[in-house]
């Protein structure tokens, strides 16, 4: 009995003395807040078109339960799906914002480039889509908040042909910091 | 039969205590991982994670049996406890990261698993990216098993590592389930060379060490040792080739690439980078006593020691 006392107290030393200087989780977690998205669905026989949708901005902590120190904004998406019907080439024109503040202009937009999921940062695509440089103090204003909003986003524009039969998504993606 | 209880559950109290603290650095790791992993695509976390899978493969292949002494027919029952640091440099502390779209694809260094704040990069629309910040702060990552040795039959010794990891998760709530089994075998080359001035002995070792469904490896080690004896004294050294492979297992919880629909549940294999070593040690016997301590230098550099008691 002796013997394996000793035996143990070696080994628990050896792990104390070990696991010592072995610090762990010494910085912040950075945690993906979850993606927001706006949907719309247009659905129109001319060629303007309107939509609106609302985000619960406390979505974005959905999966994350460290203590939040503040959110940052670091990519906003589009993505615009044709459905049946559509022609395809149909180009878009318009605003999407958010708050009655623009979030972005579209200029005779092919649908057919956002087919995918695309930034609206993309600086390749500038002669169809143009960023409001104002935007995202704005929304990285309403994430320091205390209670997080709701906000709204709004679609709104011309077609170049008809039908418009489109299911356009606004995604917001956010980095949380915690502390 | 109360005193077979006493005895019984003073075994299981030192025997959890125990595990605890020589699995703590490993599964408080795992917490920390997971959390920090599952917001990493597998492109981000291979950089962010590579020192600790190399540092964890030079641990486990680590410790083994150092003296080359074997006789050809004897009887040896050693149980050791062996202790690892694989040190951890600068190098081990930054990776070249790339951020995703539409930030600029040029990489930047960054923080790994072991490195401080993770660098930021700018957008000129006004958005920020940051990568992941380190999250172990230590200048050696440690690790500790039990070993086995029994022997010596027709010169060789066959040594065993393992954990009963269920003993920890019956007793200690969300205690990741952890497993380690080890079985390895010396062959001494020296009862071939009667008059030969040192000991030789050659031998291998497979190992595999589990957490939860997170994290799985497996290692396998072949080497050569030689040694001396002086008295109580055995100096050794030695030559080894090894390899780890570790599978990391996790749900993807962060943003894809735009137009990305890939599956979120990321099954990663990793190899350690440590493929070849020498190894220099000493050890000492006292009586049933046994204590030795050796460094080994590869691509990594890993101390380890051992505290034995047996014949």
């Amino acid at each position: 009995m002796k013997q394996l006392s000793f035996c143990i107290v070696i080994m628990l030393s050896l792990s104390l003395v070990l696991g010592n200087g072995c610090d762990i989780a010494v910085n912040p977690l950075l945690f993906n807040g979850s993606p927001l998205t706006a949907e719309f669905v247009i659905d129109e026989q001319q060629t303007s078109y309107q939509g609106t949708d609302q985000i619960r901005l406390g979505n974005l902590l959905s999966s994350i339960s460290e203590t939040v120190d503040s959110i940052k904004v670091f990519n906003i998406t589009l993505r615009i799906e044709p459905m049946t019907g559509t022609p395809e080439n149909l180009t878009v024109s318009g605003s999407i914002d958010v708050d009655n503040q623009e979030m972005v202009e579209m200029s005779n937009l092919p649908i057919s480039l956002y087919e995918n999921e695309q930034s609206i940062f993309d600086f390749g695509l500038t002669q169809y889509l143009t960023g409001n440089p104002a935007l995202v103090p704005y929304l990285n204003s309403l994430l320091a908040q205390p209670v997080l909003q709701t906000i709204t986003v709004n679609v709104t524009g011309q077609a170049s042909d008809t039908p418009v039969r489109l299911r356009i998504f606004v995604t917001l993606y956010t980095q949380v910091y915690t502390s | 039969m109360k005193g077979y209880h006493s005895f019984r559950n003073y075994l299981r109290y030192y025997t959890v205590i125990l595990l605890f603290l020589t699995l703590i650095i490993p599964s408080k790791s795992q917490n920390v991982l997971e959390d920090t992993i599952e917001q990493l695509s597998s492109d981000a976390v291979i950089g962010y994670i590579q020192p600790m899978v190399d540092s964890f493969g030079a641990n486990i292949n680590s410790g083994f049996p150092g003296s080359a002494r074997i006789h050809r027919l004897g009887l040896t029952v050693r149980l050791q406890f062996i202790g690892m640091a694989t040190l951890i440099g600068d190098a081990e502390k930054t990776y070249l990261a790339t951020a995703p779209l539409p930030f600029s694809q040029q990489p930047v260094e960054t923080a790994t698993i072991f490195g401080d704040q993770g660098a930021s990069v700018s957008h000129p629309a006004g958005i920020e990216y940051q990568f992941q910040n380190g999250q172990i702060n230590t200048r050696y990552m440690p690790f500790v098993v039990p070993q086995l040795t029994v022997g010596d039959v027709f010169g060789t010794q066959l040594t065993l590592r393992y954990f009963p990891g269920s003993l920890v998760t019956e007793r200690i709530e969300d205690f990741p389930e952890i497993s380690l089994f080890g079985v390895g075998v010396r062959h001494s080359l020296s009862q071939y060379l009667p008059l030969f001035p040192v000991d030789l002995a050659v031998g291998g070792f497979y190992q595999t060490f589990s957490i939860g469904d997170f994290f799985d490896s497996e290692a396998t080690a072949f080497f050569a040792r030689v040694s001396k004896s002086f008295l109580l004294v055995t100096v050794y050294g030695g030559l080894q080739y090894e390899t780890t492979d570790v599978t990391l297992s996790y749900t993807y919880t962060g943003p894809l690439p735009p137009g990305d629909q890939s599956d979120r549940n990321i099954s990663l294999a990793l190899q350690g980078e440590n493929q070849f070593r020498a190894t220099a040690g000493a050890g000492i016997g006292l009586g049933v006593l046994h204590l030795n301590a050796d460094i080994s230098v590869g691509k990594v550099i890993v101390a380890s020691v051992g505290i034995g008691f047996g014949i």
